[in-house]
C-alpha cells in the first residue's frame, strides 16, 4: 500500500500516544515509585541500625547498673533466687526464697526491682542482635526489587525518549522529508524501549544472600539426616 | 492537512495525566501511596488467563485522537484495518507472553521474599541462642531444634520450587512481549523490514511469520531504517530483499517462506 499523507498523519498520532506518551507516562511512575521504595527502605534499614545501637547502649547502662547492685549485695540475693529456682527442687527452692525474704522488705524490693532490670536487659539485647537480622532482610528486599538501579534505568530511558520526541515529524515538512521523520521517530522510540528492557533484564537476578541461606539450610538439614541415620 | 488539533472548549479543565496502556493494571498491586515497597510484595494468587479483551491500541483511543486531531476517516479506517489484522496475528501471543511474564515474576519474587523471611527468622533464632547462653540455657535446646525445622522447612520450600518461579521463564517471555509490542508498531507504521508499496498479502505473511517466531523464542532481527533500504529516507539502498523466517533478517531470496 502507498502511504498517503494523512495515512501517515494518523498513523504518527496514533504511535505518539499509544508508545511515546504511555512509555513517557509509565517511566514517570516508575522512577516515582521506584525513588521512594528505595527511600523507604533506606529509612527503615537506618531506623533498624539506629534501634540496634540505642538498644546496645542501654543495655550496656542497664548492666552496669545490676553490676554496681550486685557490688552492694541486693542484686546478689537476687541473683541466688533465680539460681535455686533453676537448679534446686521447688520444695528447696521455696524454702531459700523465704530465708531470703527473712531479710526484710528492703532486700524484697531489691529483689524484685533486681529481676525487673534483668528482664529488660534480656529484651534489650533481643533487640540489638535482632534489629540488624532485620535491617538485613530489608537490604536482601532491596537487592531482590533493585528498586534504586530500577530508577535509574527509567531515567535515563526518559531522558532518551526526549530525543527522539525531537526527531518527530512537522505538520509544514513536505511529504518526503515528513515520512523520513516520521520512521526516524518511531525508530529512535522502539530503540529507547528495546535498551531500557535489556538492561533491565541483567538486573534481575536472586539475591547472592538467599542463595547463601539456602546452601547453609541444606548443610544443616543434611547434616541433621546424617546425626538420624547415625544414632 | 487537518492535523490540527481541534481547540479545547473554554473553561474546560486541563487534560487528564496520561495513564499506561497495559494489562498490569487488572493484574498488579498498583498504588502510589503509602508504603510502596510492602505494595510491591507478590500475590499469593495470579489470574490463571491473561485479558482477552486487552489492547495495544484500545478502540476508544482511535475514537478520541480522531476527534482531538481531525483526523482523516479514510486513513483512520485504513488504519484500523490494520489493527483488526494484528489482533487476530499478533496480539494473542502478546497477550500470553505479557501475562506470562507478570505470572512468572510474581512466583519469582514470592519465592524469594519466602526464603527471605526463613532466612531472617533463621537469623533471629540464631540471636536467641546466643543470649539464651547468658540467661536460660535451658532455652538452647528449644531454639536450637526450632532453628532445624526452619532449616528444613527451607530446603522442603526449595525441593518444592514452583516452576512459576522460574527466572529464566519469566525474563524469557517479558523479553518476548516486548518485541511482540515493538513488531505491533513496526508494522503498523512501515518500519522494516515491512517496506511501503509491497504487495499487501506478503507484508502480512511477513508480520505472522516474525510475529510466530519470536512466540516461538527465535528472535528475528529488528532492520534498521538505515540498512533496510527505505526508500523514504535519503541516500537509501534500494529495496531489493524480502524478509526470510528462517533468521529474521533480509536475504535476496524473494518471498516470505
Amino acid at each position: 500500500m502507498k502511504l498517503t499523507r494523512d495515512d501517515l498523519n494518523v498513523r504518527f498520532r496514533i504511535f505518539e500516544r499509544a508508545v511515546l506518551e504511555d512509555q513517557r507516562a509509565y517511566y514517570k511512575r516508575e522512577i516515582d515509585r521506584n525513588q521512594r521504595a528505595s527511600r523507604q527502605i533506606n529509612r527503615t534499614r537506618a531506623f533498624f541500625a539506629f534501634l540496634a545501637g540505642v538498644a546496645s547502649l542501654l543495655a550496656a547502662l542497664v548492666g552496669g547498673f545490676i553490676a554496681s547492685q550486685q557490688g552492694q549485695g541486693a542484686c546478689a540475693l537476687a541473683e541466688l533466687s533465680s539460681i535455686a529456682s533453676a537448679n534446686l527442687d521447688q520444695a528447696q527452692s521455696a524454702e531459700i526464697d523465704a530465708a531470703l525474704s527473712r531479710g526484710g522488705n528492703d532486700a524484697e524490693e531489691s529483689t524484685m526491682s533486681c529481676n525487673g532490670l534483668r528482664i529488660f536487659t534480656s529484651i534489650l539485647m533481643i533487640v540489638a542482635v535482632g534489629a540488624p537480622a532485620l535491617g538485613a532482610a530489608f537490604t536482601t528486599l532491596a537487592d531482590l526489587y533493585q528498586w534504586e538501579r530500577l530508577a535509574s534505568i527509567y531515567e535515563t530511558a526518559q531522558k532518551s525518549l526526549a530525543v527522539s520526541d525531537a526527531l518527530s515529524p512537522l505538520e509544514e515538512e513536505p511529504d518526503q522529508v515528513y515520512h523520513a521523520s516520521l520512521n526516524a521517530f518511531v525508530e529512535g522510540t522502539l530503540s529507547v524501549m528495546r535498551d531500557e528492557t535489556s538492561q533491565w533484564g541483567q538486573l534481575v537476578k536472586m539475591p547472592d544472600a538467599l542463595q547463601e541461606y539456602i546452601d547453609r539450610a541444606r548443610d544443616a538439614a543434611e547434616k541433621d539426616d546424617e546425626e538420624g541415620a547415625g544414632g | 492537512m487537518s492535523a490540527t488539533p481541534a481547540q479545547p472548549p473554554p473553561g474546560a479543565s486541563t487534560t487528564p495525566p496520561v495513564q499506561p496502556i497495559s494489562q498490569r493494571n487488572n493484574q498488579m498491586r498498583h498504588a502510589s501511596q503509602g508504603w510502596i515497597w510492602w505494595q510491591q510484595r507478590p500475590k499469593r494468587e495470579f489470574p490463571n488467563e491473561p485479558d482477552p479483551q486487552f489492547k495495544l491500541v484500545p478502540d476508544d483511543l482511535i475514537e478520541r485522537m480522531t476527534t482531538e486531531f481531525n483526523l482523516d476517516p479514510g486513513a483512520v479506517a485504513r488504519m484500523k484495518k490494520d489493527i483488526d489484522y494484528l489482533d487476530h496475528e499478533l496480539l494473542k501471543y502478546f497477550r500470553e507472553t505479557d501475562h506470562a511474564a507478570k505470572k512468572y515474576q510474581n512466583g519469582f519474587r514470592l519465592y524469594n521474599v519466602r526464603i527471605l523471611m526463613l532466612a531472617t527468622g533463621a537469623t533471629l533464632i540464631g540471636t536467641l541462642q546466643a543470649i539464651s547462653l547468658a540467661f536460660s540455657p535451658s532455652l538452647l535446646l528449644v531454639l536450637g531444634a526450632l532453628e532445624t525445622i526452619v532449616a528444613l522447612y527451607t530446603v522442603y520450600v526449595v525441593n518444592t520450587r514452583s516452576t512459576e518461579a522460574s527466572l529464566d521463564s519469566w525474563l524469557k517471555n517479558r523479553r518476548q512481549s516486548e518485541q511482540l509490542r515493538r513488531e505491533f508498531f513496526r508494522y503498523l507504521l512501515y518500519l522494516p523490514p515491512y517496506i511501503e508499496g509491497e504487495l499487501e498479502y506478503e507484508r502480512k505473511r511477513k508480520l505472522s511469520s516474525r510475529a510466530a517466531s519470536i512466540y516461538a523464542d527465535q528472535f528475528p532481527e529488528e532492520p534498521s531504517i538505515l540498512e533496510s533500504g527505505n526508500p523514504t529516507m535519503p541516500g537509501a539502498v534500494p529495496p531489493s530483499t524480502a524478509y526470510s523466517p528462517n533468521n529474521g533478517t533480509a536475504t535476496s531470496a524473494g518471498g516470505a517462506g
